[in-house]
C-alpha cells in the first residue's frame, strides 16, 4: 500500500492505558506508532487528580513491579501522600496520593519523548483495516494509513462520546475535547459489539474563591511511603486537602432541579458506576442523609484549580452555581469548569481473551476504559498487559497471563473477560478471594520475575530486588532462630509482665497481637533487622505474623488450582446433555479455557460444572 | 452425577408418574423438545379441530399405531416451556387403564423418540432449568419416597421452603455482615460507621446459635426420613410372626405350628407416631445346612447390625436352649428388649439363669395369645427407639447428611470468625471465615457472588466519591 507507514505496534489513544502500552512497546524494541487526538492531553487526568487507594494502589504497585511507569510518575509528581488502613492488616493497606495533574502529564511526555521508536501522530483513527479476521492497520481522518503487526485500542471515553451538562448535550470525548465518531462503526463492522456507559465528574472551583476556614484540614502522612519499589524516599512538601459537607439546603436545591437532570429525565442511557454516584444520585437514593462529604483537593501545587470531590454532577450550570454556593465555605466559590457527565461506547470485554486480544479479530487488542473499567490505574494495568502480550505473540512466545492468586491485575482481566461488566468496573480488595496473598509489600516478590523475563525490568532493578530478597531472608532466619529465654531482660522488654514459660523464637512472639516487628527491632538491636527498609520491614512482618492465615489462603489456592488444571480444549463442544440452553450459550460465548474459569461465569451452576467434568474426562479418554 | 448426564442428546423423556396399581387413573408425563408434535401423532381430541393449548386439558383418545387400538378417553394437558415442571415443554396424559395400557403408551412414545426417564430425571431437569433449587429438588425426592404422613408433611414443608427459608434467611444475615465488613475495608475513607460497637460479634453469635438449633434437628429428621429398623429374633415358633402381626395389626405372616415355617425374613413398615418403623422378622441365627439357609442367616446378621432396637423373644414355657443363649449373647451389648412370651402357659424358664443373661429393665413378660403386656410393649418400643425426642410438625428439619455437613461446617467457620474478631484482628481476617460460611450455606441455597455483596453495599450505604 503506497503512502502507508509501517510499524510493529499501533496504540490508539494516549491516556494512561495508551502511555503504558506505548512505553512498554518502545522499551521492548518495537517500532511504535502512538496516535492521539491532542498532544497537550497526553496522560490527562480528567477526573480526580489522584492515584491509588484500596485496590487501585495495589494495581500501581504491581504495574511498578512489572516495569510499568505509573508508580514512578506518581512518586515524582505527588503533592500529598497517605497510606490508608494503617490500623488494619497488611493486605488491606494501600497507598494513595494526590498528584499535580499538569506535572504528571509533563513527566509522562518527558518519559515517552526520548524513546526513539515512538512515533507520535496527532490524528483521529477512523477505521480499522481488516484482512479477513486479522487486523492489518488503521486509517485516520487526515487520510493516512498506518500498518502494524498488532494494534492496541485504548480509546477511553472518546468513542461516540456525548457530553451532558444539564439538558444540553454536545459531542465530545471530554469537556473541551473532540470525540471520535467513526471508529465505533468500523469496529462494529468487524464483528465487535459495543455498549454504552457513562461517567461523571464534579465541578472545578477557583482556589482563591474558597473560604478555607469553614473546612477541616486533612494532611498527608509524615513520612510518605513511595508507590514505586525504585523510589527511595519522598522529600517533596505536601499539600493539604479540605473536608466539608453539603447540607439540607443544598439537597433541596438539587431536588427541585431534577427535572433538568439528564440522569433523571432519562436523557443519559449509559450506565454509571454505583460507587461513584453523582450528588443528585446520592440525594435521591438516600433522602434521610442530611449531609454528604465533600473534599476540596488541589489539582496541582501551583494550580488555581480545586477539585470538588463528592459532588460529581450533570445538572445544569446555573443549578451547580446555586447548590455550590449553599455549601459552607463555598458561598463565593467561582466555578471554572462545571461538572458534567460523558456517555461513551465501550466494548463488551467478554469478547476478549485473557491476553486482551479480541477473539474475533486477530492481533487487535483493547485496554483501558474502553473495556468498561474506570480509573487510571485499571487502565494503566491493562495497557501494560496488552502491549506485553501483543509483543509476546509477535515473538511467538507464550503469553503473560496472571492468575487470580498472583495479582490484582490477574483478577482485573479475569473478571472482565469471564464475567463481563454491568457497570464501570473499579478494583476493590473485596474482589480478591486471595486477598491476604496479594499485598502491596509483596508485589515485587510476585511479579518482578515476570517483568524481568519479558524484558521490562532492567538488570539493575532485578539485582536490587534480589538483594532485597536476601535481606528479607536473613531477617526471617534471624527471627526464627533467635530464641527469647524466660526471665531474660528481652522477654520483659517485649512481654512486659507476662511470663514466658519456655524459650520461644522471636518469630513465634511476633504472632502475638501486642507485638510488632518494630517493637522487636528496637529491642534487639540486630543489624539484619535494622538494615531493612520500611517496605522490606512490612514484608518480613506480614509473612511471619499472619503465617497461619496466609497458609490457609495458599491451601485454598491449591484446591482451586485443581479446577484450573482441567483444561477445556478449544474444539470441545458444549452441546452436551444435561446443560440448559442458557448455560450452553454462556459457555459458547465466553469459551472458558479451563473448568475454574467456567465456574466463575455468572449463571453456571455447580451441577453444570459436574456435568462438564464428566464430559471432559470422556473427551480426554477418546482423544487419547 | 448419575446417568441422566451421560445418555444421548437433549432428548425427550417419558415416564409413568403415578404409583402402580393405585386407583383407576394413571398419568404419563413427557418432557423435552418435540413432545407436542409426538402427541399430535397419536392423540385425537374429542372435539374435532381442537388443538393442544398451554395449561388446558383436552379430552380425546389415544391410538396405538402398532395395534391400531384406541385407548379409552384420555385427558391430555400441555405445559408450554418454561412454565412447566421441568422448564421444558411438558405433556401429561391421564387415562384409565391398567399398567398394561400405560406401558403400551410408553412403548409407543419410546418408538417415537421419547425414551424412558431415569429415576429423578424430571426433577433433575427442573433443577438444571432453574425451576427449583437444590433443597427443593431433594424434597421432591423425599416426598416420593415418603412412607408416612408425617414424613410427607416434613418433606412437603421442605418443598414449600421451610428449610429453604431458614437457609435463605441465614444467608441474608451473613451477606449483610459480609457486605459491611468488606465496606469497612474498601470504603474506610468514607467516615461511615458500618458496625455499632460489638455488633459484628453479637450478630455472629446469634447466627451461630441458629445453626446449632437446626443441626439438632438432623437426628430426628434423619430418623423420619429413613425410618428405623426393628428386628425380631428368636427360636422357631417362639411367636415372632405373631408378634410381627400383632404390631402390624394385620395378619401378614404365615402362622403355623410347624417349626421352621418362616424360612426367610419378613419386612414391613408401620407408622409409630409418624416415624416409619421397618419391622424385620428374622430367620434366626441357626447355622443352616442348605445354601438358602446359610444365606438367610447372613441376611439376619446384616439386619441385626442395622437395627435400632432388637426384640429378642423367648418362650416362657420352654427351658432356655442353646439357640436362645446364642441369641442373647449376640445381642447383649445392643439396644434390645427381651420378650418372654407365652406367660399364659406354665413357665419353665429358670429366672436365676435368665437374670444372669439379661438386665431386668430389658425384660418384659407378654402373652401374644391373650394380649397381655402388648400395649405396654408398644409403648416401650416407641420409647426405646426415640428416647425423649419430641417431634414438632412446624419446624424445619435437616434430613440429609449433605445438609448437615454443610451447615455444621458453616457453623464452625462462624465460630472461628468470632474468635478472630475477639482477638482484635481486623476485618479481612474475619472475612476469611465468613466467606467460607457463605460458601457452605451456598451449597444449600445456591451460589452467591461478589456482585451480590456489592448490591448490598451500594443499596444500603451512601458511599463513593
Amino acid at each position: 500500500m503506497s503512502g502507508a507507514t509501517k510499524g510493529d505496534i499501533i496504540v490508539i489513544g494516549a491516556g494512561h492505558a495508551g502511555c503504558e502500552a506505548a512505553l512498554a512497546a518502545a522499551r521492548l524494541q518495537m517500532n511504535t506508532i502512538l496516535i492521539t487526538l491532542s498532544r497537550e492531553k497526553i496522560a490527562e487526568m480528567p477526573c480526580n487528580p489522584a492515584v491509588g487507594g484500596l485496590g487501585k494502589g495495589h494495581l500501581v504497585r504491581e504495574i511498578d513491579a512489572l516495569g510499568g511507569m505509573m508508580g514512578l510518575m506518581t512518586d515524582r509528581t505527588g503533592i500529598q501522600f497517605r497510606m490508608l488502613n494503617m490500623s488494619k492488616g497488611p493486605a488491606v493497606r494501600a497507598p494513595r496520593a494526590q498528584v499535580d495533574k499538569t506535572v504528571y502529564a509533563q513527566k509522562v511526555r518527558e518519559t515517552l519523548d526520548p524513546q526513539g521508536n515512538i512515533f507520535l501522530v496527532i490524528d483521529e483513527v477512523s477505521e480499522v483495516i481488516l484482512k479477513g479476521h486479522v487486523i492489518a492497520g488503521v486509517r485516520t481522518r487526515k487520510g493516512h494509513t498506518y500498518l502494524a503487526r498488532a494494534i492496541i485500542c485504548t480509546a477511553g471515553t472518546f468513542l461516540n462520546g456525548l457530553i451532558h451538562v444539564g439538558m444540553d448535550s454536545h459531542r465530545g470525548g471530554r469537556i473541551a475535547e473532540n470525540g471520535a465518531y467513526a471508529l465505533s462503526g468500523s469496529l462494529a463492522k468487524g464483528g465487535l459489539q459495543l455498549g454504552r456507559l457513562k461517567t461523571g465528574t464534579p465541578p472545578r472551583l477557583h482556589r482563591d474563591s474558597i473560604d478555607y476556614s469553614a473546612f477541616t484540614i486533612q494532611e498527608g502522612d509524615q513520612n510518605p511511603v513511595p508507590f514505586s519499589f525504585k523510589t527511595k524516599e519522598i522529600n517533596s512538601k505536601q499539600v493539604v486537602c479540605y473536608l466539608g459537607h453539603t447540607n439540607t439546603a443544598v439537597h433541596r436545591c438539587i431536588k427541585k432541579s431534577l427535572k433538568r437532570s439528564p440522569l433523571f429525565t432519562g436523557k443519559i442511557e449509559g450506565i454509571g458506576p454505583r460507587y461513584c454516584p453523582s450528588i443528585e444520585d446520592k440525594v435521591v437514593r438516600f433522602p434521610e442523609k442530611t449531609r454528604h462529604q465533600i473534599f476540596i483537593e488541589p489539582e496541582g501545587r501551583e494550580s488555581e484549580w480545586m477539585y470538588a470531590n463528592g459532588v460529581s454532577t450533570s445538572l445544569p450550570v446555573d443549578v451547580q452555581e446555586s447548590y455550590i454556593h449553599l455549601i459552607k465555605g463555598l458561598e463565593n466559590a467561582r466555578i471554572i469548569q462545571p461538572g458534567y457527565a460523558v456517555e461513551y461506547d465501550f466494548l463488551f470485554p467478554t469478547q476478549l481473551k485473557n491476553t486482551l486480544e479480541s477473539k474475533k479479530v486477530e492481533n487487535l487488542y483493547f485496554a483501558g476504559q474502553i473495556n468498561g473499567t474506570s480509573g487510571y490505574e485499571e487502565a494503566a494495568a491493562q495497557g501494560l498487559m496488552a502491549a506485553v502480550n501483543a509483543i509476546l505473540k509477535i515473538q511467538k512466545k507464550p503469553p503473560l497471563v496472571l492468575r487470580r492468586d498472583e495479582a490484582y491485575i490477574g483478577i482485573l482481566i479475569d473478571d472482565l473477560v469471564t464475567r463481563g461488566i454491568t457497570e464501570p468496573y473499579r478494583m476493590f480488595t473485596s474482589r480478591a478471594e486471595y486477598r491476604l496473598l496479594l499485598r502491596i509489600d509483596n508485589a515485587d516478590e510476585r511479579l518482578v520475575h515476570r517483568g524481568y523475563q519479558v524484558g521490562l525490568v532492567s538488570e539493575d532493578d532485578y539485582r536490587e530486588y534480589q538483594r532485597k530478597k536476601a535481606r528479607a531472608q536473613k531477617a526471617r532466619s534471624y527471627l526464627i532462630d533467635f530464641k527469647v529465654k524466660p526471665d531474660s531482660p528481652l522477654s520483659k522488654d517485649l512481654l512486659g509482665d507476662e511470663i514466658l514459660r519456655k524459650s520461644l523464637p522471636l518469630a513465634e512472639l511476633l504472632k502475638r497481637p501486642g507485638i510488632s516487628l518494630a517493637k522487636i527491632t528496637s529491642a534487639v538491636h540486630e543489624p539484619s533487622l535494622e538494615i531493612l527498609s520500611r517496605e522490606e520491614h512490612a514484608f518480613v512482618e506480614a509473612e511471619i505474623k499472619y503465617l497461619g492465615y496466609i497458609k490457609r489462603q495458599r491451601e485454598d489456592v491449591e484446591r482451586a488450582k485443581k479446577l484450573e488444571f482441567q483444561r477445556i480444549p478449544a474444539e470441545f463442544s458444549f452441546r452436551i446433555s444435561g446443560l440448559s440452553r442458557e448455560v450452553r450459550e454462556k459457555l459458547e460465548e465466553i469459551r472458558p479455557t479451563n473448568l475454574g474459569q467456567a465456574a466463575r461465569i455468572s449463571g453456571i451452576t455447580p451441577a453444570a460444572i459436574s456435568i462438564l467434568r464428566i464430559y471432559l474426562d470422556r473427551h480426554k479418554k477418546h482423544a487419547v | 452425577m448419575t446417568s441422566p448426564a451421560l445418555t444421548g442428546k437433549e432428548d425427550p423423556i417419558a415416564a409413568i408418574i403415578t404409583p402402580y396399581g393405585r386407583g383407576g387413573v394413571g398419568i404419563i408425563r413427557m418432557s423435552g423438545p418435540g413432545v407436542r408434535h409426538m402427541m399430535g401423532k397419536i392423540f385425537k381430541p374429542e372435539k374435532p379441530g381442537r388443538r393442544l393449548e398451554p395449561r388446558k386439558q383436552t379430552l380425546g383418545r389415544i391410538t396405538l399405531p402398532r395395534s391400531g387400538s384406541e385407548i379409552d378417553q384420555s385427558l391430555v394437558t400441555y405445559f408450554k416451556k418454561p412454565r412447566s415442571y421441568t422448564g421444558e415443554d411438558v405433556i401429561e396424559i391421564a387415562c384409565h387403564g391398567s399398567p398394561v395400557v400405560l406401558n403400551a403408551i410408553l412403548e409407543t412414545l419410546a418408538e417415537m423418540g421419547a425414551r424412558p426417564a431415569e429415576p429423578g430425571e424430571f426433577t433433575y431437569r427442573a433443577y438444571l432449568n432453574g425451576r427449583m433449587d437444590l433443597l427443593q429438588a431433594e424434597a421432591v425426592n423425599d416426598i416420593i419416597s415418603a412412607k408416612t404422613l408425617f414424613q410427607t408433611e416434613i418433606a412437603y414443608k421442605q418443598l414449600d421452603g421451610a428449610l429453604s427459608s431458614f437457609c435463605h434467611d441465614l444467608m441474608e444475615t451473613l451477606l449483610d455482615l459480609i457486605a459491611r465488613a468488606e465496606a469497612s475495608i474498601d470504603f474506610s475513607e468514607e467516615n461511615y460507621r458500618f458496625f455499632q460497637e460489638n455488633e459484628l460479634v453479637q450478630s455472629l453469635k446469634r447466627t451461630s446459635n441458629k445453626i446449632s438449633s437446626i443441626l439438632s434437628t438432623y437426628k430426628t429428621g434423619k430418623l423420619i426420613k429413613e425410618g428405623i429398623v426393628l428386628a425380631i429374633i428368636g427360636r422357631p415358633n417362639v411367636g415372632k410372626s405373631s408378634l410381627f402381626n400383632k404390631i402390624l395389626d394385620d395378619k401378614r405372616a404365615i402362622v403355623t405350628h410347624i417349626p421352621g415355617t418362616t424360612r426367610d425374613y419378613l419386612e414391613d413398615t408401620i407408622q409409630m407416631q409418624g416415624i416409619p418403623v421397618i419391622l424385620v422378622d428374622t430367620a434366626g441365627l441357626r447355622q443352616g445346612r442348605t445354601a438358602p439357609e446359610k444365606e438367610a442367616v447372613k441376611k439376619t446378621k446384616n439386619i441385626m447390625g442395622k437395627a435400632r432396637l432388637i426384640l429378642v423373644m423367648l418362650d416362657s414355657s420352654r427351658h432356655l436352649g442353646l439357640k436362645d443363649r446364642e441369641i442373647l449373647k449376640h445381642t447383649e451389648k445392643r439396644n434390645r428388649l427381651v420378650l418372654i412370651n407365652k406367660v399364659d402357659l406354665p413357665g419353665k424358664l429358670n429366672p436365676s439363669i435368665l437374670n444372669r443373661l439379661v438386665n431386668p429393665e430389658e425384660m418384659m413378660e407378654i402373652s401374644l395369645r391373650t394380649g397381655r403386656g402388648v400395649k405396654r410393649l408398644k409403648e416401650r418400643i416407641f420409647q426405646a427407639i426415640l428416647g425423649h425426642e419430641i417431634l414438632e410438625k412446624n419446624m424445619a428439619y435437616l434430613t440429609t447428611l449433605r445438609q448437615k455437613t454443610a451447615l455444621a461446617e458453616a457453623g464452625r467457620s462462624i465460630q472461628k470468625a468470632i474468635r478472630t474478631a475477639r482477638k482484635g484482628l481486623s476485618e479481612e481476617f474475619i472475612l476469611l471465615d465468613l466467606h467460607q460460611a457463605r460458601s457452605r450455606i451456598g451449597e444449600l441455597t445456591g451460589v452467591t457472588t461478589v456482585e451480590d455483596i456489592y448490591d448490598r453495599i451500594f443499596s444500603s450505604f451512601c458511599i463513593g466519591k
